[in-house]
Formats: C-alpha cells, sequence, structure tokens
C-alpha cells in the first residue's frame, strides 16, 4: 500500500479526531449532564454557563429535558441522546471499524435518513401534529448520534485505507 | 515552475463569517419580536429560543461555505486539518459578527430589551412547567440578565459561548466539507 499515512495514527484514522472531534464531543458531553451536580434550584440552573453553552443550540424546555434530582440537564432528552452517544460511537468505531471508501454512499444516505426522521419528529412535535414521548426523542438523538459519528469516522478515514 | 501561491484561509473564513454571523443574528432578532408580539402562553419554548436554535442550524453551514470559498479560489486540492481550521475560524468570524450586530440592535431600537425582558417574564408567570416556588427566582435571574445586558463580564461570556458552539460546530462542517467537496493533495515525488 502506497500513500502518505500519519504514522502517529496506527488505527489510519486522521489524528483531528483523537486531538479534536473526540475531545469536543466529551467536553459537550459532560457539560449537557453537568448541571444537576452543581445547582440545587431552577435559578441557579437558568444563571448557570452550562444552560448558556447550550442556549445556543437546544431550545431547553423544561418538559421535554431529563431531570435529576429536581434540577435539569443542560440540553434537552433529544440533545441529551445526541450528545451522550457521539463520544462513545467516535470511541467504538475508530477502534473496531475501518471504513471502506466503498462504503461512503451508504453511510451518507444512512446519515442523511436518519437526519430526516429526527427533523420530521422535531417540526411535527413543534407545530403540535404528534407529542413523542422522552423516550423516543431520547432514542432518535442516540440514533443521530450514532449517524453522525460513522460519517466523521469516514470523513476522518485516510484514503488510502 | 509556477511560483508558490500564499494560501490564506482568512478570506474565505471571513466572508463566510461575516454572511453567516449576519443570518444568524437576523433569524435570533426575528424569534424575538415574533416572542415580543405574541400573546403570552406560558410555553417557554418562546420564538426566541427556537430562533437561536433555528440559527444554529443554519449556522453549521457557515463552514461549508467557507470551504466552498477557499476551493473556488485555490482548487479543490486540501488536506481534511485544514478545513477544520477553515470551520474553526469561520465561527469564531460569526461569533463576533452575531454579538456585535447584537449588541448594536438594543440601540437601534430602544424598546427592545426591555419588551424582550416583560414578553418573557409574562411566559414565566403563566408557565405550567416550573413550580410557583420558583417563579420568583427566575423572572429575578431574568431582570439581572436584562439589566448586566452591556456588561463587560456579559459581552465577554456570550463571546465566548459563541466562539465555543460555532467554533467547534464548524470545525465538524469544515472536515466533513473538505472531505466531501475537496480532493487529497498528491504527494511532491
Amino acid at each position: 500500500m502506497t500513500g502518505n499515512r500519519d504514522l502517529s495514527s496506527g488505527s489510519g484514522l486522521h489524528p483531528l479526531l483523537y486531538y479534536v472531534v473526540l475531545p469536543a464531543t466529551l467536553f459537550f458531553a459532560v457539560v449537557a449532564w453537568s448541571p444537576p451536580f452543581f445547582h440545587s434550584s431552577l435559578l441557579e440552573w437558568h444563571e448557570s454557563w452550562q444552560r448558556l453553552l447550550f442556549s445556543r443550540i437546544c431550545h431547553q424546555q423544561l418538559d421535554r429535558t431529563f431531570t435529576v434530582q429536581g434540577i435539569p440537564l443542560a440540553a434537552c432528552s433529544r440533545c441529551i441522546g445526541i450528545y451522550s452517544v457521539l463520544p462513545v460511537a467516535l470511541v467504538v468505531f475508530s477502534f473496531f471499524f475501518t471504513v471502506q471508501n466503498k462504503a461512503k454512499p451508504y453511510i451518507v444516505g444512512m446519515f442523511a435518513t436518519v437526519s430526516l426522521i429526527v427533523i420530521v419528529d422535531g417540526a411535527a412535535n413543534l407545530f403540535q401534529l404528534w407529542q413523542s414521548t422522552d423516550l423516543i426523542r431520547l432514542l432518535t438523538g442516540v440514533f443521530w448520534g450514532v449517524a453522525t459519528a460513522l460519517l466523521l469516522v469516514i470523513a476522518l478515514t485516510h484514503r488510502d485505507i | 515552475m509556477e511560483p508558490d501561491q500564499k494560501k490564506s484561509y482568512w478570506s474565505a473564513s471571513v466572508k463566510a463569517g461575516v454572511v453567516f454571523g449576519f443570518v444568524v443574528f437576523l433569524v435570533s432578532t426575528i424569534g424575538s419580536y415574533i416572542t415580543i408580539h405574541s400573546e403570552p402562553t406560558g410555553n417557554l419554548l418562546s420564538g426566541t429560543i427556537l430562533a437561536s436554535l433555528v440559527g444554529c442550524l443554519i449556522a453549521i453551514f457557515g463552514g461549508v461555505l467557507a470551504v466552498k470559498f477557499y476551493i473556488n479560489d485555490y482548487g479543490a486540492e486540501m488536506k481534511i486539518g485544514q478545513g477544520a481550521v477553515i470551520g474553526l475560524m469561520t465561527g469564531i468570524v460569526m461569533a463576533v459578527v452575531s454579538q456585535i450586530l447584537a449588541l448594536i440592535w438594543p440601540v437601534i431600537d430602544g424598546a427592545f430589551i426591555e419588551n424582550l425582558q416583560a414578553a418573557l417574564i409574562a411566559n414565566i408567570e403563566l408557565s405550567q412547567q416550573i413550580p410557583d416556588a420558583q417563579k420568583e427566582d427566575m423572572i429575578d435571574g431574568i431582570y439581572a440578565q436584562f439589566q448586566n445586558f452591556y456588561s463587560v463580564g456579559n459581552i465577554l461570556q456570550g463571546f465566548l459561548m459563541g466562539v465555543v458552539t460555532y467554533g467547534l460546530l464548524n470545525v465538524l462542517s469544515g472536515l466533513l466539507a473538505a472531505k466531501f467537496m475537496g480532493r487529497t493533495p498528491q504527494p511532491e515525488l
């Protein structure tokens, strides 16, 4: 096999995965789960930097957010599924899974399909066509997190594998 | 041999960052006006929150547009890491632009902050999701949040949160764009 594979990455994955993407997703996962461990009232939660951070990327609606001892997490049930599973799936796929380029269209297609499901369910909830349970929201988030991790792993796979 | 053209990420990042920073601000401001002009229902999923969510979904594509601009300028040969850096820089520019515009707008519409504050508080007062005992605390929190709108701490915090969220999201979209739109540079022989 020829090519300029980075020797620092024994699995053939780009170092960006280990040094940037994985720490970033881990950071978001930890922050999303952290408010109940640092705050004891809704006011503290409302003023917390964790809530502020996620307020740009999640609606944080209280009736759609899991709570621990009465304190909401920093992200809604769907987002908590995404952020929780993303670093785990990245680690699993990067250790046990190297993707051939020919698999790319299927993974991109899978990502597009799961994204569509999440968008349709989110929009239907928003426009009150139906109301999903928190478990359904969590599961759609988990599936989307897995699909995103797969997409990132193929993106960060050296092309000569 | 052709002279080596110095490749800069700035041009692509600034162009895409300014465009998307403006769009994010626009969506967020429209959402705020929707909240202001809606009857309070007690639903905490207000136009403001929804707009920031939609704005964020749009913002992810900033990194993609910046990579597209870079490819237009210098050709499709690029490494994934370059896409990530372009995405990060775009996210930072986007955070700066949207933050500056968000600070300027209340000067143009002098009643903006007061009206938004009143609308958010009215929604909290009618909310079934917050225990009565905690409503007063939440309302006090909102007052404090808007009173400190122009404080240095609040501005820096907003900027930092923007850099972290838009920066990291655009790192991901930038590297994905580089992977799917770019071409790996061939090693020189």
